[in-house]
């Protein structure tokens, strides 16, 4: 044989065998625990990968899904208040359409009897089908049951090198224990700090903010529809199709600030209308319980509680499961009314000079 | 489509090479030509089938005009002259590239100067248009000079689509391309030719998706996501960033390179360890080489030509102005500009010192040109002036000098780690072994190369997939 010939066939086998080692190697490890063969506990560190295999090959009848403010939830107090074996599979700034598709896959697998999920405003955003800008896809390979895709996660850069050092690391040598601990996952209240001291400069930004022009009222009504076509999208959807299972959605608490920047922002309305829409559309389904924690002054307006105008500590995490074990704060056709213009009213009594001077 | 994807590695080139080689085994030499046209037109069109027309249009636009520079001197036509011709050709390509390239960034300029309010186009930048202009102003140019002729529609499409070097260069000429494709000899399928096409892929594909894609993890975290940068990190960031370009650039020239050998065409230089060199002048003989031969030819040369009783020092000036244009080339925006007059200033000083016959150190003079490299390049990337700012203030020891944080976000400091290993193994690659094109001189189909070829090859393969997910552990 053509001895070039012969150099290009045995350079291929050699990386042939190398695909092959590789593929054993994640295969094993599994860090995105795709396959659910060994024991290891995950890293908890890119959620968007890791969450479809814990969907996959974890225990759990209650899934908790939302943002990095549902990152703080402990499961095992959900577990305690409400009777049910919890696993969070939250991602940091997650969109809507990143929330229907990890719901969708929990509900495909019908292990899911309950889903708790936040109602983050932003994440109905933009397009129906936008996913966070740090990605540039979702790793769907991940989220079917098509083995033929899985090339993409078995001959994976990232996967080979970084995922599997952090999950040995954290399995064997205790490197950053609490990032493999699945009762802590994504958990990160312990590396902030909750005070009123944050939020000065969010201040300054509300009063610096010019309400930009009127034709922001005009398009208000637009966007408005954007966001409800979103949401009937990507999480109304779901209710209807899964009447079997229980779905707890709720407002988070965020601080008075950021409804006041809302506000200036020309924005408060739109908000309010949409939030009276969730509520109008999906008060029909007996499968659903809707809370609305951002009436609570106390909360809300005690800024210790929070690290920015929107992110609130781990206490109130604890606070809203109590809540939802009692049933308080529930919307219905009572409270809804009284809910929206309540916090209305808050946010227009609302006075930040008055923050300040305390200073 | 990209070279680093699936689909380019797996399905495109694999079926477009056996298809061309079967065709030219029928001897059916023209079909294997339009197939090539048809795979590189499909390639450029898997990323945006709407500016399929576009590049149709100005291939044929431009095959026309030098047509009729051809003939215009044996029927003595009349009403166009051969240069109005060569004008209205230049204006069209030109014309291209202003409306396609450069419109929003005129208006929005003028929109500040004047404080006008006129609406952007926001037009999407169709691919390899920089290149594919460029390239047939050139054959004009050649065509007008009686330098290139062409006597075939379809030829002249192969020249241009040719899917290796469509995209990013390198920038070929006429005279050394259709040789290549007329010749006899290179329609056969030839093992040799296979070997050192797949070798030169191999490590263009590793360079890009495992070296340039790991030095990309603290050039964004540098100019993108850091607010402030200490000394430490904006030095990081910065050489991140240098390498980065050139393991990313020079590693897609590789992959182009090899690609076409596996047809049999060799594909000019474009990298030659650049950033080896000793001053500026010598940068950009190493530096995408077939950039700095077109702009010295069609745009410094007609420059000096133009100039009445030419001297050293309105050389100069011309080597500033084509320096100017050739950073707005790179893209549309104030920062390229910059970029292009830094090259320009430095390479006008370093011309100077050389007429003044003055010797230097040559560690000394390569520190020099590195470091100037270097921080041109922070204006390469950054998107506003500010971020620049940023970087240039961290590296000048402006900032508090503090924690070296891109360890510390999170659980990032593992890919940290890896920047690091990846830092040093290229270290070593760039300053003290050969390059991808050295190694292709003597190329022997012994072991070494093919435990090179293999390594490069299946962990190119496994870089395809990375996981990008956004972490702010900051909080």
């Amino acid at each position: 044989m053509n001895t070039y010939k012969k150099h290009i066939r045995n350079s291929f086998i050699f990386s042939l065998l190398i695909l092959v080692i590789v593929a054993l190697i994640n295969f094993i490890i599994d860090p995105y625990k795709q396959y659910g063969l060994n024991s290891l506990n995950p890293y908890f560190k890119n959620a968007r990968y890791l969450n479809p295999g814990l969907i996959k090959n974890y225990n759990y009848d209650t899934i908790i899904v939302g943002t990095s403010n549902s990152a703080n939830f402990l499961t095992k107090e959900i577990d305690k208040a409400l009777g049910v074996k919890s696993l969070k599979v939250i991602s940091t700034g997650s969109t809507a359409f990143e929330n229907k598709s990890i719901m969708s896959l929990a509900l495909r697998k019908e292990k899911v009897k309950v889903i708790i999920l936040e109602l983050d405003p932003l994440s109905w955003q933009g397009d129906k089908k936008r996913i966070h800008k740090s990605m540039t896809t979702l790793p769907t390979y991940l989220y079917d049951d098509n083995i033929f895709n899985d090339y993409q996660y078995l001959l994976n850069f990232d996967v080979l090198y970084s995922e599997n050092i952090s999950a040995i690391a954290g399995n064997f040598f205790g490197f950053q224990e609490k990032n493999t601990n699945i009762e802590l996952a994504y958990y990160w209240a312990d590396k902030a700090t909750f005070s009123e001291e944050n939020l000065l400069s969010y201040i300054k930004n509300i009063k610096a903010y010019k309400s930009p022009i009127d034709s922001k009222k005009i398009s208000n009504n637009s966007e408005l529809q954007l966001l409800k076509q979103s949401f009937d999208f990507n999480t109304l959807q779901l209710i209807k199709d899964y009447p079997n299972t229980k779905f707890i959605i709720f407002h988070p608490p965020y601080s008075i600030l950021a409804f006041k920047m809302l506000e200036a922002e020309n924005q408060l309305d739109m908000y309010l209308n949409l939030k009276k829409y969730i509520y109008e559309s999906t008060k029909k389904y007996e499968n659903v319980s809707l809370y609305d924690f951002q009436i609570e002054k106390n909360i809300t307006h005690d800024l210790d509680n929070y690290l920015d105008d929107r992110h609130y500590s781990n206490l109130i995490n604890n606070w809203m499961i109590e809540q939802i074990e009692k049933g308080t704060y529930l919307v219905n056709q009572d409270t809804i009314d009284i809910y929206i213009n309540s916090l209305k009213t808050q946010v227009q009594k609302y006075d930040i000079n008055m923050f300040i001077n305390k200073k | 489509m990209l070279f680093n994807s699936y689909e380019f590695i797996f399905v495109f080139l694999p079926v477009s090479f056996f298809i061309y080689f079967y065709l030219n085994h029928k001897r059916l030499t023209i079909a294997s030509k339009g197939w090539l046209v048809f795979a590189s037109l499909f390639f450029y069109s898997w990323w945006n089938i709407v500016y399929l027309p576009l590049i149709l249009v100005s291939v044929l636009f431009n095959f026309s005009i030098a047509k009729a520079m051809e003939g215009f001197i044996e029927s003595r036509k009349t009403f166009l002259s051969k240069n109005s011709l060569l004008k209205i050709g230049l204006l069209f390509n030109i014309g291209l590239l202003v409306y396609f390239k450069y419109m929003d960034f005129f208006i929005s300029n003028i929109n500040t100067a004047l404080g006008s309010d006129i609406e952007l186009l926001h037009l999407a930048l169709p691919l390899a248009i920089s290149f594919f202009t460029l390239q047939q102003i050139a054959f004009l140019i050649d065509s007008y000079e009686g330098l290139a002729k062409e006597k075939k529609f379809l030829d002249y499409a192969v020249f241009v689509t040719f899917f290796p070097q469509l995209i990013a260069g390198p920038i070929v000429h006429h005279k050394e391309m259709m040789p290549q494709f007329a010749s006899v000899k290179n329609k056969v399928i030839n093992y040799k030719n296979i070997a050192l096409g797949l070798f030169i892929f191999s490590i263009g594909l590793f360079k890009k998706v495992v070296i340039a894609d790991t030095f990309a993890i603290w050039a964004t975290a540098g100019f993108d996501t850091a607010i402030t940068l200490n000394l430490f990190e904006a030095w990081a960031t910065s050489i991140s960033y240098t390498f980065q370009l050139y393991f990313d650039f020079s590693g897609y020239t590789d992959m182009a390179i090899g690609a076409a050998l596996l047809f049999n065409i060799k594909l000019p230089i474009n990298f030659n360890s650049p950033l080896k060199a000793t001053g500026i002048i010598d940068f950009w003989q190493r530096w995408h080489i077939t950039l700095t031969r077109f702009i010295t030819a069609y745009i410094y040369t007609p420059l000096v030509k133009s100039f009445n009783n030419l001297n050293f020092h309105k050389a100069m000036i011309a080597t500033f102005i084509t320096f100017l244009i050739a950073g707005l080339w790179h893209g549309a925006s104030w920062m390229f500009m910059i970029f292009g007059g830094l090259h320009g200033i430095a390479l006008v000083v370093n011309n100077y010192w050389k007429k003044s016959k003055l010797k230097i150190n040559k560690i000394l003079a390569w520190f020099i040109t590195f470091n100037f490299v270097n921080i041109a390049f922070i204006f390469f990337r950054a998107k506003e002036w500010d971020d620049a700012i940023k970087v240039l203030k961290g590296m000048a020891g402006l900032e508090e000098i503090g924690k070296f944080t891109f360890f510390l976000i999170g659980a990032d400091k593992y890919d940290s780690l890896l920047v690091c290993f990846i830092f040093f193994i290229s270290i070593f690659i760039v300053f003290f072994t050969k390059n991808s094109i050295e190694q292709l001189q003597g190329y022997r189909p012994s072991k070494r190369n093919q435990a090179l070829l293999g390594f490069c090859l299946s962990f190119g393969i496994v870089g395809l997939s990375r996981t990008t997910d956004f972490l702010y552990f900051n909080f």
